[in-house]
Protein backbone atom coordinates (compact mmCIF):
# COMPACT_ATOMS: atom_id res chain seq x y z
CA UNK A 1 0.00 0.00 0.00
CA UNK A 2 2.81 2.39 0.95
CA UNK A 3 4.30 1.73 -2.47
CA UNK A 4 1.38 3.45 -4.18
CA UNK A 5 0.81 6.15 -1.61
CA UNK A 6 3.05 8.86 -3.20
CA UNK A 7 1.41 8.32 -6.57
CA UNK A 8 -2.03 8.51 -4.98
CA UNK A 9 -1.07 11.81 -3.34
CA UNK A 10 0.29 13.20 -6.62
CA UNK A 11 -2.83 12.09 -8.49
CA UNK A 12 -5.11 13.61 -5.87
CA UNK A 13 -3.30 16.94 -6.03
CA UNK A 14 -3.44 16.87 -9.82
CA UNK A 15 -7.19 16.38 -9.76
CA UNK A 16 -7.67 19.12 -7.14
CA UNK A 17 -5.40 21.57 -9.02
CA UNK A 18 -6.96 20.92 -12.42
CA UNK A 19 -10.50 21.00 -11.05
CA UNK A 20 -9.87 24.10 -8.95
CA UNK A 21 -8.25 25.89 -11.89
CA UNK A 22 -11.18 25.02 -14.13
CA UNK A 23 -13.73 26.21 -11.57
CA UNK A 24 -11.81 29.44 -11.04
CA UNK A 25 -11.61 29.96 -14.79
CA UNK A 26 -15.34 29.44 -15.21
CA UNK A 27 -16.14 31.82 -12.37
CA UNK A 28 -13.90 34.58 -13.74
CA UNK A 29 -14.26 34.12 -17.46
CA UNK A 30 -15.28 37.47 -18.90
CA UNK A 31 -14.87 36.67 -22.56
CA UNK A 32 -18.36 38.07 -22.96
CA UNK A 33 -18.05 41.84 -23.18
CA UNK A 34 -19.53 43.94 -20.41
CA UNK A 35 -21.57 47.05 -21.13
CA UNK A 36 -21.90 49.58 -18.43
CA UNK A 37 -23.42 52.89 -17.63
CA UNK A 38 -22.33 56.19 -19.18
CA UNK A 39 -20.03 58.09 -16.89
CA UNK A 40 -18.94 61.70 -16.77
CA UNK A 41 -18.21 63.17 -20.19
CA UNK A 42 -14.46 63.74 -19.84
CA UNK A 43 -12.56 66.55 -21.51
CA UNK A 44 -14.51 68.22 -24.28
CA UNK A 45 -13.84 68.15 -27.13
CA UNK A 46 -12.22 64.75 -26.80
CA UNK A 47 -9.07 63.91 -28.71
CA UNK A 48 -10.36 61.76 -31.54
CA UNK A 49 -8.34 60.32 -34.38
CA UNK A 50 -10.17 58.71 -37.24
CA UNK A 51 -13.28 59.16 -39.29
CA UNK A 52 -16.51 60.56 -37.89
CA UNK A 53 -18.22 57.79 -39.84
CA UNK A 54 -16.21 55.02 -38.15
CA UNK A 55 -18.33 52.08 -37.05
CA UNK A 56 -16.01 51.23 -34.21
CA UNK A 57 -14.87 53.67 -31.54
CA UNK A 58 -12.02 52.62 -29.29
CA UNK A 59 -11.75 54.75 -26.18
CA UNK A 60 -8.42 54.34 -24.42
CA UNK A 61 -7.55 55.49 -20.92
CA UNK A 62 -3.79 55.65 -20.94
CA UNK A 63 -0.68 56.78 -19.14
CA UNK A 64 2.34 57.87 -21.17
CA UNK A 65 4.76 56.21 -18.79
CA UNK A 66 2.98 52.86 -18.65
CA UNK A 67 4.82 50.09 -20.47
CA UNK A 68 1.75 48.19 -21.76
CA UNK A 69 0.38 51.54 -23.03
CA UNK A 70 3.60 51.97 -25.00
CA UNK A 71 3.08 48.59 -26.66
CA UNK A 72 -0.62 49.24 -27.21
CA UNK A 73 0.16 52.57 -28.88
CA UNK A 74 2.23 50.74 -31.50
CA UNK A 75 -0.60 48.27 -32.08
CA UNK A 76 -3.21 51.01 -32.36
CA UNK A 77 -1.14 52.86 -34.94
CA UNK A 78 -1.09 49.75 -37.12
CA UNK A 79 -4.80 49.16 -36.57
CA UNK A 80 -5.66 52.75 -37.45
CA UNK A 81 -3.59 52.48 -40.60
CA UNK A 82 -5.09 49.17 -41.71
CA UNK A 83 -8.74 49.76 -40.78
CA UNK A 84 -8.86 53.26 -42.20
CA UNK A 85 -12.25 54.86 -41.80
CA UNK A 86 -13.77 51.89 -39.99
CA UNK A 87 -12.11 52.62 -36.68
CA UNK A 88 -11.51 55.76 -34.67
CA UNK A 89 -9.60 56.26 -31.45
CA UNK A 90 -10.39 58.44 -28.45
CA UNK A 91 -7.53 58.97 -26.04
CA UNK A 92 -8.16 59.99 -22.45
CA UNK A 93 -5.60 60.68 -19.75
CA UNK A 94 -5.26 58.47 -16.74
CA UNK A 95 -1.78 59.25 -15.37
CA UNK A 96 -0.96 56.96 -12.48
CA UNK A 97 0.60 58.44 -9.38
CA UNK A 98 3.37 55.86 -9.29
CA UNK A 99 4.63 57.07 -12.67
CA UNK A 100 6.39 60.23 -11.62
CA UNK A 101 6.51 61.79 -15.10
CA UNK A 102 3.16 60.59 -16.39
CA UNK A 103 1.21 63.66 -15.34
CA UNK A 104 3.81 65.99 -16.86
CA UNK A 105 3.64 63.96 -20.06
CA UNK A 106 -0.13 64.32 -20.12
CA UNK A 107 0.33 68.08 -19.67
CA UNK A 108 2.78 68.10 -22.57
CA UNK A 109 0.33 66.31 -24.83
CA UNK A 110 -2.47 68.68 -23.87
CA UNK A 111 -0.21 71.73 -24.26
CA UNK A 112 0.63 70.54 -27.78
CA UNK A 113 -3.11 70.08 -28.28
CA UNK A 114 -3.63 73.77 -27.52
CA UNK A 115 -1.55 74.46 -30.63
CA UNK A 116 -3.40 71.76 -32.58
CA UNK A 117 -0.70 69.07 -32.42
CA UNK A 118 -2.02 66.73 -29.73
CA UNK A 119 -1.72 63.49 -31.70
CA UNK A 120 1.76 64.28 -32.95
CA UNK A 121 2.96 64.88 -29.39
CA UNK A 122 0.98 61.83 -28.21
CA UNK A 123 2.82 59.63 -30.69
CA UNK A 124 6.20 61.15 -29.81
CA UNK A 125 5.62 60.63 -26.09
CA UNK A 126 4.69 56.99 -26.52
CA UNK A 127 7.45 56.27 -29.02
CA UNK A 128 10.07 57.71 -26.70
CA UNK A 129 8.63 56.68 -23.33
CA UNK A 130 11.33 53.99 -22.81
CA UNK A 131 13.87 56.83 -22.93
CA UNK A 132 12.27 59.72 -21.04
CA UNK A 133 10.49 57.34 -18.66
CA UNK A 134 13.85 56.23 -17.32
CA UNK A 135 15.20 59.70 -16.68
CA UNK A 136 15.15 59.25 -12.92
CA UNK A 137 15.15 56.21 -10.66
CA UNK A 138 11.66 55.21 -9.73
CA UNK A 139 10.48 53.50 -6.57
CA UNK A 140 10.75 49.74 -6.87
CA UNK A 141 7.57 49.02 -4.93
CA UNK A 142 4.86 51.56 -4.34
CA UNK A 143 2.81 50.81 -1.27
CA UNK A 144 0.55 53.73 -2.08
CA UNK A 145 -2.57 52.77 -4.04
CA UNK A 146 -3.00 54.38 -7.44
CA UNK A 147 -4.49 57.82 -7.09
CA UNK A 148 -5.48 59.25 -10.43
CA UNK A 149 -6.10 62.76 -9.19
CA UNK A 150 -2.68 63.60 -7.76
CA UNK A 151 -0.23 65.71 -9.70
CA UNK A 152 3.45 64.77 -9.34
CA UNK A 153 4.53 67.88 -11.22
CA UNK A 154 7.34 68.69 -8.78
CA UNK A 155 9.02 65.46 -9.75
CA UNK A 156 8.42 66.01 -13.44
CA UNK A 157 10.53 69.15 -13.88
CA UNK A 158 13.53 67.25 -15.15
CA UNK A 159 11.69 65.83 -18.16
CA UNK A 160 10.15 69.14 -19.13
CA UNK A 161 13.23 70.01 -21.12
CA UNK A 162 12.82 66.80 -23.09
CA UNK A 163 9.18 67.56 -23.78
CA UNK A 164 10.08 71.11 -24.78
CA UNK A 165 12.51 69.51 -27.22
CA UNK A 166 9.67 67.49 -28.70
CA UNK A 167 7.60 70.67 -28.99
CA UNK A 168 10.44 72.32 -30.87
CA UNK A 169 10.72 69.28 -33.13
CA UNK A 170 7.01 69.59 -33.92
CA UNK A 171 7.45 73.25 -34.78
CA UNK A 172 5.39 74.53 -31.85
CA UNK A 173 5.81 77.86 -30.11
CA UNK A 174 7.98 76.47 -27.30
CA UNK A 175 7.49 79.33 -24.85
CA UNK A 176 3.74 79.11 -25.21
CA UNK A 177 3.98 75.32 -24.92
CA UNK A 178 5.83 75.66 -21.59
CA UNK A 179 3.26 78.14 -20.29
CA UNK A 180 0.37 75.99 -21.43
CA UNK A 181 1.77 72.94 -19.65
CA UNK A 182 1.03 74.69 -16.36
CA UNK A 183 -2.22 76.28 -17.43
CA UNK A 184 -5.53 75.62 -15.77
CA UNK A 185 -7.00 74.79 -19.17
CA UNK A 186 -4.60 71.86 -19.59
CA UNK A 187 -4.96 70.65 -16.02
CA UNK A 188 -8.71 70.94 -16.26
CA UNK A 189 -8.81 68.70 -19.32
CA UNK A 190 -6.71 66.06 -17.62
CA UNK A 191 -8.86 66.33 -14.50
CA UNK A 192 -11.99 65.86 -16.60
CA UNK A 193 -10.56 62.70 -18.15
CA UNK A 194 -9.60 61.40 -14.71
CA UNK A 195 -13.11 62.11 -13.45
CA UNK A 196 -14.55 60.24 -16.39
CA UNK A 197 -12.18 57.35 -15.69
CA UNK A 198 -13.29 57.23 -12.08
CA UNK A 199 -16.95 57.46 -13.04
CA UNK A 200 -16.75 54.44 -15.33
CA UNK A 201 -14.60 52.35 -12.99
CA UNK A 202 -11.24 52.47 -14.72
CA UNK A 203 -8.60 51.21 -12.31
CA UNK A 204 -5.60 50.52 -14.51
CA UNK A 205 -3.86 51.44 -17.70
CA UNK A 206 -4.38 50.81 -20.45
CA UNK A 207 -8.15 50.42 -20.28
CA UNK A 208 -9.92 50.22 -23.60
CA UNK A 209 -13.61 50.28 -24.43
CA UNK A 210 -14.94 49.36 -27.84
CA UNK A 211 -18.31 50.90 -28.65
CA UNK A 212 -19.07 50.89 -24.95
CA UNK A 213 -17.90 47.34 -24.31
CA UNK A 214 -14.92 46.13 -22.35
CA UNK A 215 -11.86 44.96 -24.20
CA UNK A 216 -9.95 42.56 -21.92
CA UNK A 217 -6.31 43.48 -21.58
CA UNK A 218 -5.45 40.03 -22.90
CA UNK A 219 -6.82 41.24 -26.25
CA UNK A 220 -4.39 44.13 -26.58
CA UNK A 221 -1.92 42.31 -28.77
CA UNK A 222 -2.32 42.97 -32.46
CA UNK A 223 -3.78 39.62 -33.50
CA UNK A 224 -6.42 39.56 -30.77
CA UNK A 225 -7.31 43.22 -31.19
CA UNK A 226 -7.85 42.71 -34.91
CA UNK A 227 -10.02 39.68 -34.15
CA UNK A 228 -12.05 41.73 -31.68
CA UNK A 229 -12.46 44.58 -34.16
CA UNK A 230 -13.41 42.21 -36.98
CA UNK A 231 -16.05 40.60 -34.78
CA UNK A 232 -17.50 44.01 -33.93
CA UNK A 233 -17.45 45.16 -37.54
CA UNK A 234 -19.20 42.00 -38.68
CA UNK A 235 -21.74 42.18 -35.86
CA UNK A 236 -20.49 39.03 -34.22
CA UNK A 237 -19.52 40.47 -30.86
CA UNK A 238 -21.10 38.34 -28.13
CA UNK A 239 -24.14 39.82 -26.44
CA UNK A 240 -22.88 42.09 -23.67
CA UNK A 241 -23.67 41.35 -20.07
CA UNK A 242 -24.02 43.75 -17.14
CA UNK A 243 -21.06 44.12 -14.78
CA UNK A 244 -20.83 41.59 -12.02
CA UNK A 245 -21.58 42.74 -8.47
CA UNK A 246 -18.48 44.23 -6.88
CA UNK A 247 -16.87 44.98 -10.22
CA UNK A 248 -15.32 48.42 -10.66
CA UNK A 249 -16.31 48.50 -14.27
CA UNK A 250 -19.07 50.83 -15.30
CA UNK A 251 -18.24 51.17 -18.92
CA UNK A 252 -19.87 54.03 -20.78
CA UNK A 253 -21.19 54.10 -24.25
CA UNK A 254 -18.80 56.40 -26.14
CA UNK A 255 -20.14 59.48 -27.79
CA UNK A 256 -21.66 58.45 -31.13
CA UNK A 257 -19.96 59.68 -34.30
CA UNK A 258 -20.96 63.18 -35.28
CA UNK B 1 10.65 0.86 -7.36
CA UNK B 2 14.11 -0.07 -8.57
CA UNK B 3 15.62 3.25 -7.67
CA UNK B 4 14.32 3.20 -4.13
CA UNK B 5 16.85 4.61 -1.70
CA UNK B 6 19.37 2.17 -0.23
CA UNK B 7 21.73 4.62 1.50
CA UNK B 8 20.83 7.19 4.15
CA UNK B 9 19.46 10.33 2.53
CA UNK B 10 18.34 13.68 3.81
CA UNK B 11 15.48 13.79 6.25
CA UNK B 12 12.06 13.32 4.63
CA UNK B 13 10.59 16.37 6.39
CA UNK B 14 12.71 18.58 4.16
CA UNK B 15 10.91 17.18 1.15
CA UNK B 16 7.56 17.38 2.90
CA UNK B 17 8.28 21.06 3.43
CA UNK B 18 9.31 21.37 -0.24
CA UNK B 19 6.05 19.67 -1.26
CA UNK B 20 4.01 22.08 0.84
CA UNK B 21 5.81 25.11 -0.60
CA UNK B 22 5.28 23.70 -4.10
CA UNK B 23 1.57 23.42 -3.37
CA UNK B 24 1.43 27.10 -2.43
CA UNK B 25 3.34 27.93 -5.61
CA UNK B 26 0.96 25.78 -7.62
CA UNK B 27 -2.06 27.65 -6.24
CA UNK B 28 -0.34 31.00 -6.91
CA UNK B 29 0.49 30.02 -10.50
CA UNK B 30 -2.98 28.67 -11.20
CA UNK B 31 -4.50 31.92 -9.96
CA UNK B 32 -2.18 33.97 -12.18
CA UNK B 33 -2.86 31.71 -15.16
CA UNK B 34 -6.60 32.07 -14.74
CA UNK B 35 -6.44 35.86 -14.31
CA UNK B 36 -4.27 36.07 -17.42
CA UNK B 37 -6.63 33.93 -19.48
CA UNK B 38 -9.76 35.71 -18.33
CA UNK B 39 -8.42 39.26 -18.37
CA UNK B 40 -9.35 39.80 -14.74
CA UNK B 41 -7.39 42.09 -12.46
CA UNK B 42 -5.08 40.19 -10.15
CA UNK B 43 -5.98 41.15 -6.59
CA UNK B 44 -2.68 42.77 -5.63
CA UNK B 45 -2.44 43.91 -2.04
CA UNK B 46 1.03 45.46 -1.55
CA UNK B 47 2.50 46.51 -4.86
CA UNK B 48 0.73 48.53 -7.50
CA UNK B 49 2.21 47.15 -10.68
CA UNK B 50 0.23 43.96 -11.12
CA UNK B 51 -1.55 44.95 -14.30
CA UNK B 52 1.65 46.29 -15.84
CA UNK B 53 3.55 43.10 -15.15
CA UNK B 54 0.75 40.75 -16.09
CA UNK B 55 -0.11 42.66 -19.26
CA UNK B 56 3.49 42.99 -20.38
CA UNK B 57 5.08 41.17 -23.26
CA UNK B 58 7.06 39.16 -20.72
CA UNK B 59 3.96 37.60 -19.16
CA UNK B 60 3.40 35.05 -21.89
CA UNK B 61 5.24 32.86 -24.32
CA UNK B 62 3.24 33.13 -27.51
CA UNK B 63 -0.32 32.52 -26.41
CA UNK B 64 0.61 30.62 -23.28
CA UNK B 65 0.77 32.57 -20.01
CA UNK B 66 4.14 32.25 -18.31
CA UNK B 67 2.25 31.41 -15.12
CA UNK B 68 1.04 28.19 -16.78
CA UNK B 69 4.66 27.09 -17.09
CA UNK B 70 5.04 28.04 -13.44
CA UNK B 71 2.08 25.84 -12.53
CA UNK B 72 3.62 22.96 -14.45
CA UNK B 73 6.95 23.56 -12.72
CA UNK B 74 5.42 23.67 -9.25
CA UNK B 75 3.34 20.56 -9.88
CA UNK B 76 6.43 18.70 -11.04
CA UNK B 77 8.35 20.02 -8.02
CA UNK B 78 5.53 18.81 -5.78
CA UNK B 79 5.57 15.35 -7.39
CA UNK B 80 9.34 15.06 -7.08
CA UNK B 81 9.24 16.24 -3.48
CA UNK B 82 6.59 13.66 -2.56
CA UNK B 83 8.56 10.89 -4.27
CA UNK B 84 11.77 12.08 -2.64
CA UNK B 85 10.06 12.11 0.76
CA UNK B 86 9.18 8.47 0.13
CA UNK B 87 12.83 7.72 -0.60
CA UNK B 88 13.23 7.90 -4.36
CA UNK B 89 16.76 9.24 -5.02
CA UNK B 90 16.14 9.85 -8.72
CA UNK B 91 13.26 12.13 -7.80
CA UNK B 92 15.72 14.05 -5.63
CA UNK B 93 18.10 14.46 -8.54
CA UNK B 94 15.32 15.56 -10.86
CA UNK B 95 14.05 17.99 -8.23
CA UNK B 96 17.52 19.55 -8.05
CA UNK B 97 17.65 20.11 -11.81
CA UNK B 98 14.08 21.41 -11.89
CA UNK B 99 14.55 23.85 -9.02
CA UNK B 100 17.79 25.11 -10.57
CA UNK B 101 15.82 25.89 -13.74
CA UNK B 102 13.04 27.54 -11.76
CA UNK B 103 15.59 29.61 -9.83
CA UNK B 104 17.22 30.84 -13.04
CA UNK B 105 13.81 31.78 -14.46
CA UNK B 106 12.86 33.52 -11.22
CA UNK B 107 16.04 35.60 -11.21
CA UNK B 108 15.40 36.61 -14.81
CA UNK B 109 11.82 37.61 -14.03
CA UNK B 110 12.90 39.61 -10.99
CA UNK B 111 15.38 41.44 -13.20
CA UNK B 112 12.64 42.16 -15.76
CA UNK B 113 10.31 43.50 -13.10
CA UNK B 114 12.95 45.66 -11.42
CA UNK B 115 14.87 47.03 -14.40
CA UNK B 116 12.67 46.67 -17.47
CA UNK B 117 9.07 47.10 -16.35
CA UNK B 118 9.77 49.08 -13.16
CA UNK B 119 6.81 47.33 -11.61
CA UNK B 120 6.24 44.33 -9.41
CA UNK B 121 3.26 42.11 -8.85
CA UNK B 122 2.62 40.52 -5.49
CA UNK B 123 1.92 37.07 -6.82
CA UNK B 124 5.12 37.09 -8.85
CA UNK B 125 7.06 38.07 -5.74
CA UNK B 126 5.37 35.30 -3.73
CA UNK B 127 6.37 32.84 -6.43
CA UNK B 128 9.93 34.16 -6.35
CA UNK B 129 10.08 33.74 -2.57
CA UNK B 130 8.76 30.19 -2.88
CA UNK B 131 11.31 29.28 -5.54
CA UNK B 132 14.11 30.75 -3.46
CA UNK B 133 12.88 28.72 -0.48
CA UNK B 134 12.72 25.57 -2.59
CA UNK B 135 16.27 26.24 -3.75
CA UNK B 136 17.40 26.60 -0.15
CA UNK B 137 15.69 23.33 0.78
CA UNK B 138 17.27 21.45 -2.11
CA UNK B 139 20.67 22.89 -1.25
CA UNK B 140 20.15 21.92 2.39
CA UNK B 141 19.13 18.40 1.40
CA UNK B 142 22.35 17.98 -0.56
CA UNK B 143 24.38 19.38 2.33
CA UNK B 144 22.71 17.00 4.80
CA UNK B 145 23.12 14.07 2.47
CA UNK B 146 26.80 14.80 2.07
CA UNK B 147 27.28 15.01 5.83
CA UNK B 148 25.42 11.78 6.43
CA UNK B 149 27.39 9.95 3.75
CA UNK B 150 30.60 11.26 5.22
CA UNK B 151 29.55 10.15 8.71
CA UNK B 152 28.56 6.72 7.37
CA UNK B 153 31.94 6.28 5.69
CA UNK B 154 33.75 7.22 8.89
CA UNK B 155 31.66 4.72 10.85
CA UNK B 156 32.54 1.97 8.36
CA UNK B 157 36.22 2.84 8.64
CA UNK B 158 36.05 2.71 12.43
CA UNK B 159 34.31 -0.67 12.33
CA UNK B 160 36.89 -2.11 9.94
Amino acid sequence: MRRYLPFAIIGLIFVIAAGGGLLLFRSKNVSTPIRIVPGKPGAEPAHIRGSDQARVTLEEFGDYQCVPCHFLAKTLLKVEHDYGTKVRIIFRHYPLKKHVHAYTAACAAEAAGVQGRFWEMHDLLFQNSPQWGKETPRPIISLVPNAPDVSPEEKAAEVRAIFAGYAEKLGLDVERFKRDMDSEQVRGRIRSDQERAASVGVDRTPSVFMNGLTVPYTSFDEVDLRRTLDAELSGQTPTPVPPTPGSNLQIPTPTPPK
Amino acid sequence: MKDKQTVPGPRPWLFVLAALLSLVGLADSIYLTVTHLTGENAACFASSGCSEVLASAYASVGKIPLAAFGALGYFTAFSCSVLAAFGYPRARSFLTVLVAGMLATTLWLLYVQAFVLYAFCDFCLISAALTLSLSAIVAASHFIERRRRSAAKQAIRRES
